[in-house]
């Protein structure tokens, strides 16, 4: 059974359409990439099944059950998870107390909020920044600290949004890394990248989006030399 | 939070404790002047008043422009009932956590209306409903309308050892302190618990928040309850303690603007976000407030004029309130602060 | 009668309603274009409002040659205060608050301490019109065409000047204008000159029509806060309306309800527009 099913979704704001008849389907355990240039609605795709906003159009379920339109709290609950693009540490805390907080959202005392967050920040191996304040941390440390924070909250679903954008080739390659244990440790992510050689060497499948509709799918390879697909991205520059 | 090891806790525990101590004591040498004691009294129960605030605003980021409709209530549901109800009258004290209970019912309404507004639209809200309570209480016959309610004198206590005199100011000052002492308390285990730590990320990021599973409404309101039950207690007692309260807008008044930024000025003076904060900047306001009428208050006005300009001056020099100046300086020593005055003369 | 009365009514809540706006539309331009919230706006209304008391009482000044003189008065102080005060909390959201907030107290007290607590009013008329079946007095009339006036020639200036093109672009966004070679600090003595012109502009001459005291500073601060939210905050001609839905909603609930409470109907409508439309009735969100 599919873990993430989306059915026809569309997201209209005004007369601007930005997402038409999206049909995605994500299985347990798959790791997905969604590509696509630039304005193709891959974040608005986030937004509308995160609870963000609500689709204006369309279904989503997960798990089997219908949760369109429910709010995010609700969904972390129920085993989604995000990263955001840019990412929104929460300033006035360490990085391990902000990796807590998604402990926390899951239901957990303090004392065992704390255990889960050194689990994780050891898993990703962020000990040695731990106890510093996110407000003296740099942009790597943040995306990691917001992938640590994703991963308190126990999901079943974890979904990127292009965490790999501003990072140099080295920070790539940890990450790539990171990314590839937490998929192993039985979590099913999805995400958005425009940073290529990301996309090629970690998804099984690749999603390409463009102008809201879904133009391609399959295996990164095929997908990649689709006629229809390069058209899209021509006159954008791929990293590959 | 303290990452230093047991032996600065125990330092701080101590001179917590210590300081209890020395305010249970003040009062006995002064015992006779009546006119301290009232200035302390009603820091006391402002600086509980600011607590109230400091939670809401400080540590879950609501920033409320309408405390005085919580503060307001908890008045309003006391003097009533010694109005009303002839047990009350004799027996005044138990409306107290009446007063903050009403309150803070008034504070879930309003919470639930406002919580979905954000930052200067939830502030300016609260400032309107405010407004709105104010002006139907003041035409309302129930509630006396325009002529107040007076609150009569809780009659004595008689204890087998002593008898306690509320036509006296000191007793209020023990309650008073211990209302400041559980409020104090109260915000402190909320923000060393769990749900503190969830509060403060609402206030760094309330969607971020969300999306890590946490009901941010249920918080709110949680935050909400407690602080207008706070705010209304401390309402209820400084009905009891003045004997009149009214609806006019007039600065002393238990529902105008004046009292909902009140505790806002205090929790900055002294330090918004922390525990001692609210309490040096009540103590501070009041204090300074009380001065200034004595030596300047012939002429109507004046008082606030001197007020005004210490006000200005002392927010250009020290913007993180004193408390705040105070802890970045043990934590940093003094080059921020030089630094902030470096920028404030060099622009 | 009662729609007669109704309608007269209405016509003052218009043209007080406009006035508001007017100050509303200050506080707007100077949060636009220095993103301060001006929390002694009002006050600096009354300072306007005194202007042209103490002109008419002292020098017998009629009114209507204050007015002018109270604009270019107050954009003078405008420009002070942002060069000595607005300057070192621009951008600040709590910052602002507090310090006009402390501004406002020293302002109002001021007044108190200067010239005492006695509700004052200028006696002068200017005739009683007949408009259709409805008696005017002239007062509201004059005031309503100044106001009209004052709010036309702030928005040409605002669209077709090359300053006021300035202030627009350094609302929308400081760096760019900065980037395109707009002196921000300029613009903004300018803009904070403007506001406060309008605010004790406005204040002289809602002096026509309105009682003057030393704290009716708070009451028109808390009506240009709602007016500037209620027509989306930096949105200034959306202020106007707010200003106008406002005025006109009070004038004609105090019909049913009594005039103590007629501030309660305006207050009330906000949070109602606030609950339904947080943006504001023209706000972008």
């Amino acid at each position: 059974m599919a873990l993430l099913e989306v059915k026809e979704l569309s997201k209209h704001f005004g007369g601007v359409v930005a997402l038409d008849g999206v049909n995605i389907k994500v299985d347990k355990g798959e790791l997905v990439g969604i590509i696509g240039p630039n304005g193709a609605g891959k974040t608005t795709f986030y937004n509308c099944i995160t609870g963000f906003y609500p689709p204006t159009s369309g279904k989503v379920f997960f798990d089997g059950k219908d949760v369109t339109g429910l709010p995010s709290h609700k969904l972390c609950r129920m085993g989604m998870a995000r990263t955001f693009q840019i990412p929104r540490p929460f300033m006035s805390m360490t990085l391990l107390e902000n990796v807590m907080v998604g402990a926390l959202g899951a239901g957990m005392s303090l004392r065992e909020a704390k255990e889960k967050a050194k689990e994780i920040v050891s898993f990703l191996k962020l000990e040695e920044q731990a106890n510093k304040p996110i407000s003296k941390l740099n942009f790597n440390y943040r995306r990691r600290c917001e992938l640590a924070r994703a991963l308190a909250t126990n999901p079943k679903l974890l979904m990127l949004d292009e965490t790999f954008a501003g990072l140099n080739p080295s920070e790539i390659d940890e990450m790539v890394k990171l990314v590839r244990k937490i998929h192993e440790s039985g979590v099913t992510i999805m995400l958005t990248e425009h940073v290529m050689k990301v996309v090629m060497s970690l998804a099984e499948r690749i999603v390409v989006l463009h102008q809201g509709k879904v133009i391609a799918e399959g295996l990164p390879r095929e997908v990649v030399n689709d006629s229809r697909v390069v058209e899209a991205y021509l006159g954008q520059r791929i990293f590959v | 939070m303290s990452k230093l090891g047991g032996k600065k806790i125990d330092v701080v525990s101590a001179v917590t404790i210590a300081l209890i101590i020395a305010a249970v004591l003040a009062p006995m040498p002064i015992a006779g002047q009546t006119y301290l004691i009232q200035v302390l009294v009603l820091i006391l129960i402002f600086a509980t008043l600011a607590q109230a605030w400091n939670l809401l605003a400080g540590y879950a980021g609501q920033p409320s422009l309408g405390h005085a409709a919580f503060f307001g209530s908890g008045a309003y549901t006391l003097a009533l009932l010694t109005f009303y109800v002839d047990f009350f009258r004799y027996n005044p004290w138990p409306a107290i956590f009446i007063g903050g209970f009403i309150a803070s019912m008034v504070g879930l309404a309003v919470g639930a209306l406002c919580f979905r507004l954000r930052g200067p639209y939830f502030a300016l809200a609260t400032l309107a409903i405010t407004e709105v309570i104010r002006l139907i209480v003041a035409n309302t016959d129930f509630t006396q309308g325009a002529l107040g309610v007076t609150v009569p004198t809780p009659p004595k206590v008689e204890t087998p050892l002593f008898t306690i005199d509320f036509a006296e100011k000191l007793p209020y000052y023990y309650i008073a302190l211990a209302m400041m002492l559980v409020s104090a308390y109260v915000v402190y285990a909320v923000s060393k618990s769990r749900y503190g730590l969830m509060l403060q990320s609402i206030r760094d990021d309330e969607d971020a928040t969300a999306s890590l599973g946490v009901n941010t409404f249920r918080l709110k309101m949680m935050a909400m309850f407690i602080s207008a039950f706070m705010a209304g207690a401390a309402g209820a007692l400084y009905a009891v303690f003045i004997s009149y309260i009214d609806p006019s807008l007039d600065p002393g008044g238990v529902l105008t603007l004046f009292t909902s930024i009140d505790p806002i000025l205090m929790t900055i003076i002294g330090g918004v976000g922390t525990i001692i904060g609210p309490i040096i900047g009540a103590a501070i306001k009041v204090g300074l407030g009380e001065y200034l009428r004595v030596t300047f208050g012939w002429k109507a006005g004046l008082d606030l004029v001197v007020f005004g300009a210490i006000f200005m001056v002392v927010f250009f020099v020290a913007r993180r309130g004193i408390w705040g100046v105070v802890k970045t300086v043990i934590r940093e020593g003094w080059g921020p602060v030089k630094a902030d005055l470096l920028k404030l003369l060099g622009r | 009668m009662p729609f007669e009365l109704a309608l007269v009514n209405a016509v003052n809540g218009v043209v007080l309603g406009s006035i508001y706006a007017t100050i509303a539309m200050g506080m707007s331009l100077i949060f636009g274009v220095m993103g301060i919230k001006n929390l002694a706006h009002g006050d600096f209304a009354m300072l306007g409002m005194f202007t042209s008391f103490w002109l008419w009482s002292l020098l017998n000044v009629d009114p209507l040659i204050s007015i002018p003189v109270a604009f270019a008065l107050f954009f003078i102080l405008g420009m002070a205060i942002t060069k000595f005060i607005f300057k070192h909390i621009v951008g600040e959201m709590m910052g602002s608050i507090i310090l006009t907030f402390g501004l406002s107290i020293f302002i109002e007290n001021v007044a108190q301490a200067l010239w005492g607590g006695d509700y004052r009013w200028i006696p002068v008329s200017y005739g009683v019109y007949k408009l259709g079946p409805l008696s005017m007095d002239g007062k509201y009339l004059v005031a309503f065409s100044l106001t009209i006036a004052l709010i036309v020639l702030t928005q040409l200036f605002l669209a077709k000047t090359k300053v006021g093109i300035a202030i627009r672009a350094v609302t929308q966004d400081p760096e760019a204008a900065e980037s395109l070679g707009i002196n921000v600090d300029r613009i903004r003595l300018v803009g904070g000159g403007l506001g406060i012109a309008l605010a004790g502009c406005g204040g002289a001459i809602l002096a026509l029509i309105f009682y003057i005291y030393p704290y009716v500073g708070i009451l028109l601060t808390l009506y240009a806060l709602i007016i500037t939210v209620l027509g989306g905050l930096g949105n200034v001609l959306g202020a106007f309306f707010g200003g106008l839905i406002i005025g006109i909603a009070q004038s004609v609930a105090t019909i049913q309800v009594p005039s103590a409470l007629a501030p309660a109907v305006g207050f009330t409508i906000f949070v109602l527009v606030l609950l339904f439309r947080p943006q504001g009735l023209f706000g972008k969100r």
